[in-house]
């Protein structure tokens, strides 16, 4: 299983720097810094070092603020989708760490970390695109739109809040 | 239970002050887009985390065993609510092996609840078996236990290390051997040995003329009636003798198969069990950096006290001189044999040895470390110092066997019997009485 964790956190990570890729049109300095994000991602998924997965976020992030600045074009709607990948991604690494340093897990701690990276996606793919939501209505000046997005972006929080006392509970 | 931050809760923050400050910094709203997710854990996963309160308790299915046999150790955890993440470790003390996992012992649980549940006070509660095997003789604590709660997100940690402390005497395997080193002398209690003296026994010592209060039945007929005169026959009474094992705790040697101490303690195990089995007053003289001893007596409680005295013997290292002057009047009894494993690198223990032989004590060296055991360093240095070393051992044994003290080396891959069968017979020595 762990090899088999460590490959789809390999192929995802892969996934993930394509799309500042193709945001900046495959800039050399994109690819390469595309390149750097790839590889420390992949260490991270083979060794399981957080440092690596780490170092493979932040290469993203440049990635991304680079396309952004070589694109400089409106707001890219896909940033919410990126942002939960990238989580899902270091859940992945870090369920695939847990898994190589454990000796024994019983399936019901697998299962629940399942449950929380799903969980955690979603809300993080929730909140993120009602933040880009009141962050694209903040762009035009309109007060009511900033209004109903921090709304959004706060009823997210809370609702999800109320949603994991219920579920995860006593942790 | 000490409260930690997992790298992960350090790595998403650093994610998210990067990207937010990367948003702000070229006024891109994608970027602080990118940091909501990581916050949103944080944020979520900080408010959840409730430290845990768990409970351990460790129970041993047996607390006395023999070198080699397997247990079971039963760690129990009680908590007041259920816990989804738990990381269990028993340490792994020395010379106790754990099975089935014998690399990596720590173990998840998980859904404490949902195995073996007592609803009652709204607690939940398992219990963990792991599979021991004693490795090693010795007296042994188990049950420190490593523990590891994870809160939601595995963001933050609670760890404990509980010394949940339970003994466990680990009593050395002894062969059983059938003979050992025969003494000079015998003693005053009955036992399998025919004493010199002529009295009342089962073994033939000698004929001679009837006197005044003979039994009638020890009337020697056939002889009685060729001399024309009333002979009785005389026999050697059934006595037995009084062995002191001396065991030289100055140095613990690595060996290829344990170390000098495990043959120290084996051999004398087992020399122990011969000569109790024999009727024999055992002693022990535990001679090292603490010197410790063991009145010689017989029985099957004092077997008992011999097992237990041997799990504590350990190399103690010393600078303090030695001598058996050290020694209780009485911890070597007239006229003992004194049967001593040493591994004769300590001078003290050399010297020791070397008084007990002058006093008369009927003794006999089992040396516990072969040369060969030592490889030499591999440099022309090395070699020749090694054979030094060996000519210098050598001159050791030979003064003890210039001094009637026979010195034979075991080491471990033979039983114990088959060293004791080296020693040269003496010509003093008593018979054994085969029964």
């Amino acid at each position: 299983m762990k090899w088999f964790l460590t490959a789809i956190c390999a192929l995802f990570g892969a996934a993930l720097v394509i799309h500042p890729l193709v945001l900046s049109n495959a800039d050399a300095y994109v690819i390469g810094v595309a390149a750097c994000a790839w590889i420390a991602l992949v260490i991270a998924a083979f060794a399981g070092a957080w440092s690596a997965a780490v170092m493979g976020g932040l290469f993203l992030v440049a990635e991304y603020a680079i396309a952004l600045i070589l694109r400089d074009t409106g707001i890219d709607q896909w940033s919410a989708l990126l942002a939960a990948g990238l989580l899902l991604e270091l859940e992945l690494l870090d369920l695939v760490r847990f898994v190589k340093r454990t000796s024994s897990i019983e399936r019901a701690v697998i299962m629940h970390r399942l449950r929380f990276l799903v969980g955690a996606t979603l809300a993080g793919l929730f909140v993120s695109a009602a933040a880009l939501l009141a962050g694209a209505a903040t762009t035009g000046n309109q007060p009511v739109a900033l209004l109903v997005g921090s709304a959004a972006a706060l009823g997210s929080v809370w609702m999800i809040t109320a949603l994991a006392r219920g579920k995860v509970g006593g942790g | 239970m000490t409260r930690s931050a997992t790298p992960k809760l350090g790595a998403y923050a650093l994610l998210a002050a990067v990207a937010l400050v990367t948003g702000l910094f070229l006024g891109r709203v994608e970027l602080v887009v990118f940091a909501v997710p990581f916050i949103t854990v944080l944020v979520l996963a900080l408010l959840l985390t409730e430290p845990p309160v768990v409970d351990v308790a460790l129970m041993l299915s047996e607390t006395r065993v023999i070198e080699g046999d397997e247990l079971e150790a039963t760690v129990s955890l009680t908590s007041d609510r259920p816990i989804e993440e738990l990381e269990l470790g028993l340490v792994q003390p020395r010379g106790i092996e754990i099975e089935e996992s014998p690399r990596c012992i720590s173990l998840t649980l998980t859904a404490l609840n949902t195995l073996v549940s007592e609803e009652q006070d709204a607690q939940v509660h398992r219990e963990e078996v792991f599979r021991l095997r004693t490795n090693r003789w010795g007296a042994r604590k188990v049950g420190v236990i490593a523990l590891r709660v994870t809160g939601p997100g595995r963001l933050v940690s609670f760890e404990n290390v509980i010394d949940a402390g339970q003994s466990l005497n680990v009593y050395p395997a002894s062969e059983s051997v059938s003979r050992s080193v025969s003494p000079s002398h015998t003693q005053m209690y009955s036992g399998d040995y025919a004493a010199r003296l002529s009295g009342d026994g089962i073994e033939f010592a000698t004929v001679r003329p009837f006197v005044r209060g003979d039994s009638i039945r020890r009337v020697n007929w056939r002889v009685s009636s060729r001399t024309q005169e009333l002979h009785v026959n005389l026999a050697h009474p059934e006595r037995n003798a009084d062995v002191v094992l001396f065991l030289d705790t100055f140095a613990d040697i690595d060996l290829r198969n344990g170390t000098v101490l495990d043959l120290t303690v084996r051999g004398a195990a087992a020399l122990a069990q011969y000569h109790l089995r024999h009727n024999d007053r055992v002693g022990l003289v535990s001679f090292g950096g603490m010197m410790r001893w063991l009145t010689a007596s017989m029985g099957r409680v004092h077997a008992y006290r011999i097992a237990d005295f041997v799990l504590d013997v350990n190399a103690t290292f010393s600078f303090a001189w030695k001598d058996i002057e050290l020694l209780p009047p009485g911890i070597l009894p007239p006229s003992a044999v004194v049967i001593a494993f040493s591994p004769l690198v300590d001078p003290r223990a050399i010297r020791a040895l070397g008084d007990i032989g002058a006093r008369g004590f009927s003794l006999a060296i089992i040396n516990t470390l072969s040369e060969h055991e030592v490889d030499p360093t591999p440099t022309q240095e090395g070699v020749l110092s090694h054979r030094l070393w060996i000519l210098q051992r050598e001159k050791v044994r030979d003064e003890f066997r210039s001094r009637g003290i026979p010195v034979v080396t075991w080491t471990g891959d033979t039983g114990i019997e088959a060293a004791v069968a080296a020693i040269p017979r003496r010509d003093r020595r008593v018979r054994e009485v085969h029964k």
